[in-house]
């Protein structure tokens, strides 16, 4: 104990220095290692989520953009499609159009031809009438001098022959 | 020049003695806890000034303790009181190294000589706070061994029938036990102590220049006998979680 002494050991300050110990332990892990450790463990998880996410991300991206391709050519032979499609039907309405208008035009020719026909046979045979009464008026006429009632006779038969004949 | 192996009484409480080196551990914990609150203040995700700086020193810490037991759950067990043991010793030691210290004190008559009581003091020069810390570092080792292992395997380490080797091997485990807490408290006492009267010859011969050298010796030493003293728990600290393979 002596020897001890000598070394300065005195039990009170021994205990008082194992409570020293003691009181920083429990405050450092109360003020100090519980905050930092805990803040050290959050952000490493934090790390850890952002990068999954990011992977995500990137994954999602890449099938948007596949989608989006697919869609694209989706599109592209949708649109071909409508106009073939369109062009075909074009063709198809000008066409019946085109025949349309020859039938209308063939039938406005074919009427007109027919009116023509129609009034050149009334003129022709209003022509014949009143050529057919001037022969007679003129027949009249003359044979009224000239002719005994036989030959007017005659006459009128054979005029009317005449007339019948040349219709 | 006086040098004393024991830690001078500046003043006493109601019978206690306040020595010097009890002074400067009161400093330290203020210091450390104040610096520790400072801190983490307002701990935010991106890391500023205290906080930054102490979850660096952190950090080293865990990963150091890490790499000794390679197990997250029990790092994380081990971790207060090595880093607390590591920055406790640190701090006393480079605060010891501080101008004033040794230097500052009052003047007593002492057995009819005038001497200068010093108000601060290393608290590593003293045995009571190097006993404090190895009494401590021991008695832990021994409560996570039981904790780990159970009383009776525990115990079986020491107090062994099943033959006089593992007998004598057993009684040699106790010893070294005891051998523990000598070399533990002795080695961090003698290589402080021996640094302070040291440095305190070098600047009674050569005041200026010629003791900056064994300054920064002093600055290593003080860093390297924490880290010591931390990593010599640790490592007994994990041990005693192992089961003895004979």
């Amino acid at each position: 104990m002596e020897a001890l002494a000598n070394l300065g050991i005195d039990v009170r300050l021994l205990i008082a220095q194992i409570v020293n110990f003691g009181i920083l332990l429990f405050l450092l892990h109360r003020f100090l290692y519980k905050p930092l450790l805990g803040m050290l463990e959050k952000r490493s998880a934090l790390i850890e989520k952002s990068i999954e996410e990011a992977k995500t991300i990137q994954d999602k991206l890449a099938s948007v953009e596949q989608m989006r391709a697919e869609e694209l050519e989706k599109a592209k032979e949708q649109a071909s499609a409508i106009v073939e499609q369109a062009t075909k039907h074009a063709e198809e309405k000008s066409a019946a159009l085109m025949e349309k208008a020859k039938s209308e035009v063939h039938g406005v020719v074919e009427g007109a031809r027919e009116k023509i026909r129609m009034e050149k046979e009334h003129m022709l045979a209003s022509a014949e009438r009143e050529f057919g009464a001037l022969v007679l008026a003129a027949s009249e006429r003359i044979l009224k001098d000239v002719s005994d009632e036989q030959l007017t006779g005659r006459l009128r038969t054979k005029a009317l022959d005449l007339v019948s004949k040349a219709t | 020049m006086n040098i004393s192996v024991a830690a001078e009484k500046v003043f006493s409480i109601a019978g206690f003695p306040v020595t010097n080196s009890i002074l400067v551990a009161w400093i330290v914990m203020i210091a450390l806890v104040a610096a520790s609150l400072i801190a983490t203040r307002r701990v935010s995700l991106v890391p500023r000034g205290a906080q930054n700086f102490f979850e660096i020193v952190l950090e080293t810490i865990l990963k150091l303790v890490d790499s000794v037991t390679g197990d997250k759950r029990q790092s994380l067990r081990f971790f207060p009181l090595v880093a607390t043991i590591f920055m406790f010793v640190l701090i006393g030691n480079w605060l010891g190294l501080l101008p004033g210290v040794g230097s500052i004190g009052i003047r007593e008559v002492h057995e009819g000589k005038a001497v200068l009581v010093p108000l601060f003091r290393s608290t590593a020069a003293d045995l009571n706070f190097t006993l404090a810390l190895a009494l401590i570092s021991v008695v832990v080792v021994q409560c996570v061994g039981i904790a780990s292992i159970g009383f009776f395997k525990y115990a079986s380490r020491f107090i062994n029938f099943s033959n006089p080797l593992n007998f004598f091997v057993g009684v040699l485990e106790l010893i070294s036990e005891i051998a523990k807490l000598i070399s533990f408290s002795f080695r961090l006492f003698g290589n402080i102590f021996a640094g302070e009267v040291l440095l305190m010859v070098m600047f009674f011969l050569a005041p200026y220049i010629v003791p900056l050298p064994f300054l920064f010796l002093e600055v290593f030493v003080g860093f390297i006998q924490a880290m010591v003293f931390a990593m010599l728990t640790l490592v007994f600290l994990k041990m005693s979680t192992i089961e003895s393979s004979h």
